[in-house]
């Protein structure tokens, strides 16, 4: 069985103001419009449970939501289904997603000029039949910093090791040198020869 | 464990702008669950897991009826959720999701890859720190990251796929949980008083009797052959409601008895009790079963219901209905028999050996080594938290979860945090919390500022900002309008007001349910609401019927009646109305259900009267709207019809009159002599004049009188079906002719409760049948367009 579930978080630029019952209406209309190539669900409201998910887009392939966990707003991208290919192609292809949608909410006239940092994203193992001790996250990271080059189109991506807790998941905050726009981002991604 | 595959070796293209060497891609390889978890899970729980995978594989290639796995997957508590047909409304229209095995199913109309609902078993609400961890990453891995208690002190997880639940399974076995009978025609979670144990006021602890009922009956032979669910609740006392014993299939409430001078323990037992869309309050079958005849008792029990139970007609297949139909007296004198004819089983009495032997223990020494001061909130959390334990120098603390609902980082924190200050007494609550238990009082500020910490320490556990509420439309296939929507709009309304704290109003309970079948338990609040669709102009609107007269005490024996259909949207405003008016008004040491029956029912609608109005569409469209959603609403997917315009029908207003004449009927149930009989008749007046409203569509010229309205409702509605609802069939019709059918009976205040139940159910289902009609009336015009005027005219 291969490792395929894993969680990309690219985190909104400070200062964020936005009011997340917004996110009900644009996810319904995402879901109307199509507007990822996913197959969208439902919504789902969670704003009650601090620091938690807030609003989630439920496709068939993943969880989409507006996330408030570590105090650090952000669009988590949970991908759950089986993918095809290898793990860095797996990875490429759930930051494409990751990152259309950050694309779709920074052009989203209802949330005045919400912008994500490309720079660095957050990326979880999830899956704890990989358990966060060296020999495990070592293939990880090794597949992981390929996939990171490929999104940055550089070589100096540095990633560090942030799980701390008993039972987290493997975390690994994934940066380049500055800040990158989700645009430059996306166009590295689909330049990319399939 | 790890390994990384070379699969490949071709090297891979030039980098986007980029420098690296290329290099051969990989996979990481791992080992399965099954594999891992081999020697930590019971081999008959792994059997069972394994016969289960097994089984979905049969019926990926066809060779199980889609109908029978439905049945097997809901008794491993793999459950079906709201847009599993691959049908959605998405606010313009119904939409087609497009999942990718759209032919295969998981049951009738339930497409495999449509995400569900895994219910997890937590018998008695008993959960250790160990499972609290394998729930989160089971939360986080298979599921949305949120874990959700439910009003059964189970824990649900959403947007499960159905290739994912046994690795699930196994995970919870490795940890001693089963899913095994969570849903299903089964036994359902054994509930018991989440202080069952540490309490001040119970007569005995019913913690071991509850496990001891939940795991004697758990795929007991007797116990699979139910035509619906049966749910049993254990009490520790007959006057708080916690137990909620009186609306079970099976209760019992702890009694002891002195028998030749020695103390004996035994239950109050009941059955029949029940929820749903007619509550039954459960009735007594023994004052006292010897602990030792608890188990032998229930699996007779069991049996009658296996074997009399009706099996076919789902909707009348709950013990409730047999108790109806066989009566009480000879219900006992089955039990009686079958309890005789039982062949011994040591299981019986083998955990009555250890019930003396303490089960939990406290930590030895508190945790706060040096004394915490008290941080913010502390005083008010302390006031509706904190529960001082009947053990002198302990409390149990209540971890409010608004709506239930908690995030896989808080349960970790929470189990985190229960290790250092209790370990594994920890229980989930009927109203949607986790109590944990044994801490010690001098911890109380340390657990407050680490409960704060994790977002966990808000105060108003149990209280009336406490809101509870069924899945609803959010997840549920059957919801109608959106309960937990309501809920966390009211909870932060009630919270801002700090009605947590009024000690005249705190311990009011508001209970809300998406739809008629009560699982927010609504009839037991003092203020209850369950959902219904309206339609004005040509749009529905999200309603919730008030229900008031439950009250949440005494195992849940009252049940509130409904006063009318408000909008979803100013059912804030009408909490508020209430709760002011009751604080103005009301007596020294009067209860609000108290209040409501001495001002009345009649007083209390007028006073809400102009609430129950809708504005039009173009006016407001909000009211369209359901809480919580952006999309015009729905009833399932009933489409909304175009440019009908304003037409108030005969059968509109026959169906308002119907309303109204309910409404008396209900009143009628206040007045004591007489009104009973009363309440009965008007209530059957009701029906017919509802039926008599739907046939006014196909003949206006239909006459009054009941004889003649039955049968012409008989051939034109039911024999058609026309009035048959999509998910119960001919349940509500079949009222109408039994009321008839019963009207010279003698009449009991019970009976005539119910009978108004009854009235108020069909007179609903004549809104829906009425609102398909209309809809069919609406597509057929728009099939055949207006022909031009000129042409009319012509
Ligand atoms: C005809 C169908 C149904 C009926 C009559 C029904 C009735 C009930 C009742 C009366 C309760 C209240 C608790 C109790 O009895 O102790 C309950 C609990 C519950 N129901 Fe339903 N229900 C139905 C279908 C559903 C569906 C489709 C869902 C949505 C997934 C659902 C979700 C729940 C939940 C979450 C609980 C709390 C429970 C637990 O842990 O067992 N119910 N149900
Ligand atoms: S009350 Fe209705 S809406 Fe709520 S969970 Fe039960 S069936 Fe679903």
């Amino acid at each position: 069985m291969d490792l395929q579930r894993f969680c990309i978080k690219f985190f909104a630029q400070p200062p964020v103001t936005v009011d997340d019952a917004k996110f009900i209406d644009i996810f319904h209309d995402w879901i109307r419009r199509d507007a990822l190539p996913e197959t969208l669900i439902d919504v789902a409201d969670y704003r009650h449970v601090p620091r938690g998910p807030g609003v989630m887009l439920i496709s068939h392939e993943s969880n989409l939501s507006m996330d408030r966990g570590d105090d650090r707003f952000g669009l988590m991208y949970q991908r759950k289904g089986a993918q095809l290919g290898s793990f860095v192609s797996c990875v490429l292809a759930t930051l494409e997603m990751a990152l259309t949608a950050c694309e779709l909410l920074e052009k989203e006239p209802r949330l005045q000029g919400l912008k994500f940092n490309g720079g660095e994203f957050l990326f979880t193992v999830n899956d704890r039949r990989l358990a966060p001790d060296s020999d495990a996250t070592a293939p990880v990271r090794v597949e992981l910093k390929s996939a990171a080059r490929r999104l940055y189109g550089v070589d100096c991506v540095a990633i560090e090791t942030t799980t701390h807790k008993p039972h987290e998941r493997i975390r690994m905050l994934v940066s380049a040198v500055g800040s990158v726009s989700i645009n430059k981002l996306l166009e590295n991604l689909r330049c990319r020869p399939h | 464990m790890v390994h990384v595959r070379d699969i490949c070796g071709a090297s891979q293209p030039p980098l986007v702008g980029g420098c690296c060497e290329t290099k051969a891609e990989e996979r990481i390889v791992l080992q399965s669950w099954k594999e891992m978890l081999a020697d930590r899970i019971a081999p008959a729980m792994a059997r069972e897991i394994d016969d289960y995978e097994r089984q979905m594989e049969l019926r990926q290639q066809g060779k199980i009826d889609d109908k029978v796995f439905a049945e097997i997957r809901l008794r491993r508590g793999v459950y079906g959720q709201r847009y599993d047909n691959g049908q959605r409304h998405d606010g313009e229209g119904t939409r087609e999701i497009g999942y990718p095995r759209r032919v295969l199913l998981k049951g009738p109309n339930t497409q495999w890859d449509a995400p569900g609902m895994q219910r997890i078993k937590i018998p008695f609400g008993g959960i250790t720190t160990e499972q609290m961890d394998v729930l989160a990453d089971v939360a986080e891995e298979y599921a949305d990251s949120i874990l959700h208690v439910t009003t059964r002190q189970d824990i649900q997880l959403h947007f499960v796929h159905i290739d994912d639940t046994p690795d699930l399974h196994r995970r919870l076995a490795a940890v001693g949980i089963t899913t095994r009978e969570a849903c299903g025609n089964t036994v359902r979670n054994v509930t018991a008083c989440p202080l069952a144990g540490i309490c001040r006021d119970e007569v005995f602890d019913v913690s071991p009797s509850s496990k001891a009922t939940a795991y004697y009956l758990l795929g007991h032979r007797d116990t699979q052959d139910f035509g619906r669910k049966f749910k049993i609740a254990f009490s520790g006392c007959s006057q708080h409601a916690c137990g909620l014993v009186i609306m079970h299939d099976m209760g019992a409430i702890a009694r002891t008895r002195m028998v030749d001078g020695v103390t004996r323990r035994g239950f109050e037992l009941y059955v029949g009790g029940g929820l749903g869309a007619i509550p039954y309050p459960a009735k007594l079958l023994d004052e006292f079963v010897p602990e030792e005849e608890l188990l032998p008792t229930a699996q007779a029990i069991a049996r009658v219901f296996a074997r009399l139970g009706e099996k076919r007609n789902r909707a009348r297949a709950r013990v409730k209905f047999l108790l109806a139909k066989l009566g009480i007296e000879e219900f006992r004198r089955l039990v009686l028999q079958e309890r005789k004819a039982l062949p011994h089983d040591t299981k019986w009495t083998d955990w009555i050996t250890s019930i003396d032997e303490p089960t939990e223990f406290p930590l030895p020494m508190p945790a706060s080594g040096e004394p915490v001061s008290p941080g913010s909130g502390f005083d008010r959390w302390r006031q509706t938290n904190v529960y001082r334990q009947r053990q002198p120098g302990f409390a149990a603390v209540s971890v409010t979860l608004p709506l239930g609902d908690l995030s896989a980082e808080q349960m970790r924190g929470l189990a985190t945090i229960c290790r250092r200050y209790v370990r594994d007494t920890i229980r989930t609550t009927v109203e949607q919390n986790i109590v944990l238990r044994w801490v010690h009082e001098v911890d109380l500020p340390a657990l407050h500022r680490d409960l704060q910490a994790i977002g966990l320490g808000e105060a108003g556990a149990q209280s009336i900002v406490d809101v509870t509420a069924c899945p609803g439309t959010d997840t549920c296939k059957l919801g109608i309008a959106s309960s937990r929507g309501l809920a966390a709009v009211l909870r932060q309304r009630l919270a801002a007001k700090n009605l947590q704290y009024d000690e005249t109003i705190k311990n009011l309970r508001i209970k809300i349910s998406g739809c008629f079948n009560s699982c927010g338990q609504h009839h037991l609040a003092e203020i209850g609401f369950y959902g219904v669709g309206r339609t004005v102009g040509n749009y529905k609107v999200p309603h919730f019927r008030l229900i008031l007269g439950g009250r949440w005490s005494e195992n849940g024996r009252d049940f509130g009646l409904s006063i009318g259909a408000i909008p979803s949207k100013r059912i804030p405003e009408t909490v508020d109305r209430l709760l002011d008016r009751y604080l103005r008004e009301h007596r020294a040491s009067e209860g609000f259900t108290a209040f409501v029956t001495r001002i009345g029912k009649k007083e209390i609608k007028a006073m809400l009267q102009d609430l129950m109005q809708v504005p039009s569409h173009e006016l407001d469209r909000s009211f369209y709207v359901d809480w919580g959603d952006a999309r015009e609403f729905t009833i399932g997917d009933i489409g909304v019809g175009e440019c009908a315009g304003e037409v108030v029908s005969l059968a509109d207003f026959a169906i308002a009159t119907a309303e109204n004449e309910v409404f008396e009927a209900q009143l009628f149930l206040e007045d004591g002599t007489g009104g009973a009989r009363r309440a009965v008749d008007k209530a059957l007046a009701a029906m017919l004049t509802a039926a008599r409203g739907l046939i006014q569509m196909q003949n206006p010229d239909i006459g009054s009188d009941p004889e003649g309205v039955l049968a012409e409702f008989r051939e034109r509605f039911c024999d058609t079906q026309l009035f048959f609802d999509p998910f119960v069939g001919g349940k509500f019709a079949r009222l109408i002719f039994q009321a008839f059918e019963a009207r010279a009976q003698p009449i009991t205040p019970e009976l005539a409760h119910r009978r108004v139940e009854e009235a108020q159910l069909f007179i609903e289902a004549t809104h829906s049948c009425h609102a398909r009609l209309l809809e069919v009336q609406n597509k057929r015009r728009r099939a055949t367009p207006e022909p031009v005027l000129a042409e009319a005219v012509s």
